[in-house]
């Protein structure tokens, strides 16, 4: 719950910011600071590239924890976006209020395109369909000359959207933090909406959901969509923020670690994949010249998440969070939170 | 296209299709007996691979060292499959299938951790002299390729119609309620399936090894080309595993001909797409993937 809930649904009474409101406003304050206390820009690099990939991840949220469609190939379309972008600023010579938009369509385009057929499968059989297409992009990407390959692509446009210059290092760090919160209370809206309860129908109960009168296959096209679409939107930031790619960032290994960053959050949970995608866009800067061990890690978290924490790190706090409540409050019975709010 | 040519590439493809049908063989058996849809089959071949490379450079015999290789990857997936996916409940198959891409991530990362970035090679069972057949070139580790997949099939065959536990694990994957209320222990037969693809999956990377090397970034690659000769083939089908195995190999060695040498690897994924959405029952027929 936060502020936002108020602009979306003004029947509710005025009261009290919640304890969870206070908390969530603290940590976005503690985000917007930290340039303002980490100076060593190894660490402003990892924490720019968290917000980027937590762009990606938000959007797999929707896809994959409420519409239950899991991607695995989500890289591929982090490249579309890195690529047209990147691309449309070299080749045409427009500005980044151009080509980042441009490559959001292109995203939503080719994802709503791939979608209604795709999405016709379910479980393993969807999981193995969009491993399989993440690695035919990843092909494409690698054998164009236009693309650079696997050489890649340098020389590419710093973000500098118009008149608004991020390229120091503070300025990226803010910039992409922007955007991350700005994709954040879209998707918080609509997880809350109509069209966020359609989604959990259809993942929860699809025929169930077909019947009550839900174009399912619309639906998933567009949240598929939409998805990809935030992809791009982050495959963009990156390319600007880098100002090199190469085919080699957009393969296998991103697709699976975008999904990882979405169970270890808690599938369903936005500050959970965000805490998520922190940490685990962070691990390599802790291991040092060990980075062949953060697979290790990633791996094993990925078995211990799914054999003992289900709902990951969003899980695990709400578990602690109900047994701080029954410690702290003992006669009173527990208000059990509606699955909404989840 | 002379007869030279579809010799050359026909056996290539055979003896790649081989490796692949036999991966995809216990990818199934597994997936049948256990309801495990194993993402580490490619790292159990790696694993494999590596083991046998480095009994054998330690100076064992080529056959001691494939031999306590299999038995070893055997091994380790039996406990592997007891400390993680053997705990995680049968209802709930996405969680034990995200277990297994799990221990194939931290499997690939101590494959590389253990034996290096560097590419290793078994010396070819029998030499490197190729082999003359009507004009075309043949290396004879493709030959003991295709003899090596042959045997395993029939030792498989054997296993399945004249062993009690066979028939056991092949009562399992039809109706597992039915078999475990004939007495037949339905936990144990998923293990047992499990060790069974894994040391299938050790014998594929064995074999294979003298031909591409083995390197351990292999494996996931090779779980893909498992899983898309299951498709292909017919999903949850022995038959079809190894049908859809012959079938992509010979698609890949055609299109390295055909095609430019980086477009053809992009001709299994487009298999898989395409047979999962236009004839999910695959060639030879089976249930539809769900």
């Amino acid at each position: 719950m936060g502020w936002w809930d108020r602009v979306s649904s003004p029947s509710r009474r005025t009261r009290r910011l919640p304890p969870r409101a206070l908390l969530g406003v603290a940590v976005v304050l503690t985000a917007l600071a930290i340039p303002l206390f980490v100076g060593d820009r190894f660490w402003l690099n990892l924490l720019t590239l968290s917000w980027i990939n937590l762009v990606a991840v938000l959007g797999l949220v929707l896809l994959f924890g409420h519409a239950n469609q899991i991607s695995f190939g989500h890289a591929a379309f982090v490249g579309i976006g890195a690529y047209v972008s990147g691309l449309a600023t070299m080749e045409l010579g427009v500005s980044l209020l151009v080509s980042v938009p441009l490559a959001m369509a292109v995203g939503w385009v080719v994802g709503y395109a791939l979608a209604r057929p795709v999405l016709r499968l379910h479980g393993l059989a969807l999981a193995m369909a969009t491993l399989a297409l993440g690695e035919l992009f990843f092909i494409v990407f690698r054998e164009l000359s236009i693309t650079g390959g696997a050489n890649g692509l340098p020389g590419i446009s710093p973000l500098v959207f118009g008149p608004l210059d991020l390229t120091a290092p503070e300025g990226a760090y803010w910039g992409t933090l922007a955007v991350a919160l700005a994709t954040a209370v879209l998707c918080h809206n609509v997880i809350r909406s109509r069209v966020g309860r359609c989604l959990r129908a259809i993942g929860s109960a699809p025929t169930a959901a077909t019947v009550s009168g839900i174009d399912a296959a619309s639906y998933k096209a567009a949240i598929f969509a939409f998805s990809t679409s935030l992809a791009a939107l982050s495959g963009a930031l990156y390319a600007h923020y880098v100002t090199f790619i190469s085919s080699d960032s957009f393969g296998l290994p991103l697709s699976i670690l975008l999904v990882i960053m979405v169970v270890v959050g808690g599938v369903r949970s936005l500050w959970g994949a965000a805490a998520a995608t922190v940490g685990l866009t962070i691990l390599p800067g802790y291991l040092g010249g060990y980075g062949e061990y953060s697979g290790l890690i990633y791996g094993a978290l990925l078995v211990l998440v799914f054999m003992y924490l289900s709902g990951g790190v969003a899980g695990l706090v709400e578990t602690v969070n109900q047994e701080l409540t029954r410690l702290s409050v003992p006669k009173r019975p527990q208000r059990s939170t509606p699955a909404e709010t989840r | 296209m002379d007869l030279q040519f579809l010799i050359q590439n026909g056996v290539t493809g055979i003896a790649n299709g081989a490796v692949y049908a036999l991966i995809a063989l216990g990818f199934t058996l597994t997936y049948n007996a256990s309801r495990v849809a194993n993402f580490a089959q490619g790292q159990f071949v790696v694993l494999g691979g590596l083991i046998a490379i480095t009994l054998v450079e330690a100076g064992a015999p080529l056959l001691v060292g494939a031999a306590a290789s299999v038995i070893a990857v055997s091994v380790i997936a039996g406990v592997v499959y007891l400390a993680t996916i053997g705990r995680v409940p049968e209802s709930d198959p996405f969680r034990r299938i995200m277990v297994t891409l799990g221990i194939a991530l931290a499997a690939e990362a101590a494959l590389q951790i253990i034996w290096g970035t560097e590419a290793r090679r078994l010396p070819p069972f029998t030499g490197d002299q190729p082999v003359d057949l009507f004009g075309a070139a043949i290396a004879p580790q493709a030959l003991w390729v295709i003899a090596g997949a042959i045997v395993a099939m029939i030792v498989l065959n054997w296993f399945f119609r004249g062993t009690r536990t066979g028939q056991a694990m092949l009562a399992v994957s039809e109706d597992r309620e039915g078999a475990g209320l004939l007495g037949i222990r339905v936990a144990w037969m998923s293990v047992l399936a499990f060790v069974l693809g894994a040391g299938l999956a050790a014998v594929a990377g064995v074999m294979v090894s003298p031909i591409s090397s083995t390197v351990y970034f292999h494996g996931l690659p090779l779980t893909v080309a498992a899983f898309a000769a299951a498709v292909v083939g017919g999903f949850g089908n022995p038959v079809g595993a190894v049908v859809g195995g012959l079938a992509l190999g010979l698609l890949q060695a055609f299109s390295v001909a055909w095609l430019p040498s980086g477009i053809s690897d992009a001709a299994p994924f487009a298999a898989l797409i395409a047979f999962l959405i236009l004839r999910p029952r695959g060639l030879v027929g089976s249930r539809v993937l769900t």
